[in-house]
């Protein structure tokens, strides 16, 4: 029981101080959990990290399941999860609040003009990182260490068509990826 | 505007949740793929809206992403099964890959099909980023395409953090359109 509760409130530190998102979190995880608690090891973070790349989902969430789990079970994944997402989601609620009540002020329609284009800005550096790590393995074709996924390539343009020709939604175009890796296993 | 049930938020973002690599901003145009191209439940402008606030706060870009549509199309109860909907994915996936460790790492079948799942996940991605900068081009064209290439740009290239940009881009936005446009130039300073 001292156990969840401890978890829940690293994770809930952790959560209110994370801004940035993405490998923000790493240096406070490193802080609170590796070096304070001694709850994983820094390999173990190195680790988590990798899955993180692996797999779907937020790093700040696969950290709090991970250490959650490690340390008190499936239980202690949850309550490290609510902790991490629970700051966040009182703040966005509020910001919301605020938000739908007062959007149509003339100086917040302003900032919003100017925000808008620079998101999508951010959102094309999040999509060619990504790029990157799937198709070249984490490096751009001619800088060292790049080498070619020829099947994620091979996915990614089935995906480019796919969302460009039909309206086959995400789950479709994922699963179809995935069939596309699992014949790739049997087929090299 | 029509809205979507509860149950359709819930199960859109979990399934949304469930097969986003790549973490902080690489949830969002899967997002408005599903919610402004696919549903027509948001416009590209109010979506982007949505967006730039979830920088303001800590956390998941995912998860905040998640719960602020819900909160938008479905009040306080839209947003908590958002919310539900969004971090279940990693709870059951790192549970399962935490007691399956070693032989998900050295398992060669799953990695052939992540591999190939996060090919196509890159393309989604890639296509629903193309339609967001259409439609954040569609108002003050000529201003939103210097402020979207050169966030690009000074982002990809330098190591300016991200919240400077955002900050630096809200400001200019203030400046440019109520200062500058609407009280300098129509004289009502």
């Amino acid at each position: 029981m001292a156990m969840l509760w401890d978890l829940f409130v690293t994770f809930l530190t952790i959560g209110s101080t994370a801004f940035g998102g993405g490998y923000a979190v790493m240096p406070l995880i490193t802080r609170y959990v590796v070096e304070e608690r001694q709850w994983i090891t820094i390999v173990e973070l190195a680790d988590v990290t990798s899955i993180s790349q692996m797999t779907p989902g937020p790093i700040i969430l696969n950290s709090a399941t991970f250490v959650g789990v490690k340390m008190a079970g499936f239980m202690g994944g949850v309550v490290a999860t609510l902790g991490s997402v629970l700051p966040s989601f009182i703040l966005i609620l509020i910001l919301g609040y605020y938000f739908f009540k007062h959007s149509d002020l003339a100086f917040i329609q302003a900032i919003l003009s100017g925000l808008r284009p620079a998101i999508v800005g951010l959102i094309l550096i999040a999509s060619l990182a990504l790029i990157q790590t799937s198709l070249f393995n984490g490096a751009w074709p001619g800088m060292e260490g790049s080498s070619f996924n020829v099947v994620a390539i091979l996915t990614f343009l089935v995906g480019l068509l796919i969302s460009s020709k039909t309206k086959v939604d995400t789950l479709g175009i994922v699963t179809i990826g995935g069939l596309i890796g699992l014949a790739s296993y049997f087929i090299f | 505007m029509e809205k979507p049930s509860l149950f359709r938020l819930a199960s859109s973002f979990f399934k949304i949740n469930m097969v986003t690599f790549g973490g902080g901003y690489s949830i969002i145009p899967v997002i408005s793929k599903t919610y402004v191209e696919k549903w027509g439940y948001l416009s590209e402008e109010e979506m982007l809206n949505l967006i730039a606030l979830c920088p303001s706060v800590p956390g998941a870009m995912a998860v905040n992403a998640s719960v602020l549509v819900g909160y938008r199309l479905r009040g306080k109860t839209g947003a908590l099964v958002s919310f539900i909907g969004a971090i279940l994915p990693p709870l059951f996936i790192i549970t399962a890959v935490f007691y399956f460790y070693a032989e998900f790492q050295s398992n060669q079948i799953i990695q052939a099909v992540l591999n190939g799942m996060r090919g196509a996940v890159s393309a989604i991605m890639l296509y629903a980023t193309f339609n967001m900068a259409k439609g954040a081009l569609k108002s003050n064209k000529i201003f939103s395409l210097l402020m979207m290439s050169s966030i690009f740009l000074i982002g990809y290239f330098t190591d300016v953090p991200t919240v400077a940009l955002i900050l630096s881009a809200g400001a200019i936005g203030f400046f440019y359109f109520r200062v500058f446009k609407t009280l300098v130039l129509k004289g009502g300073l």
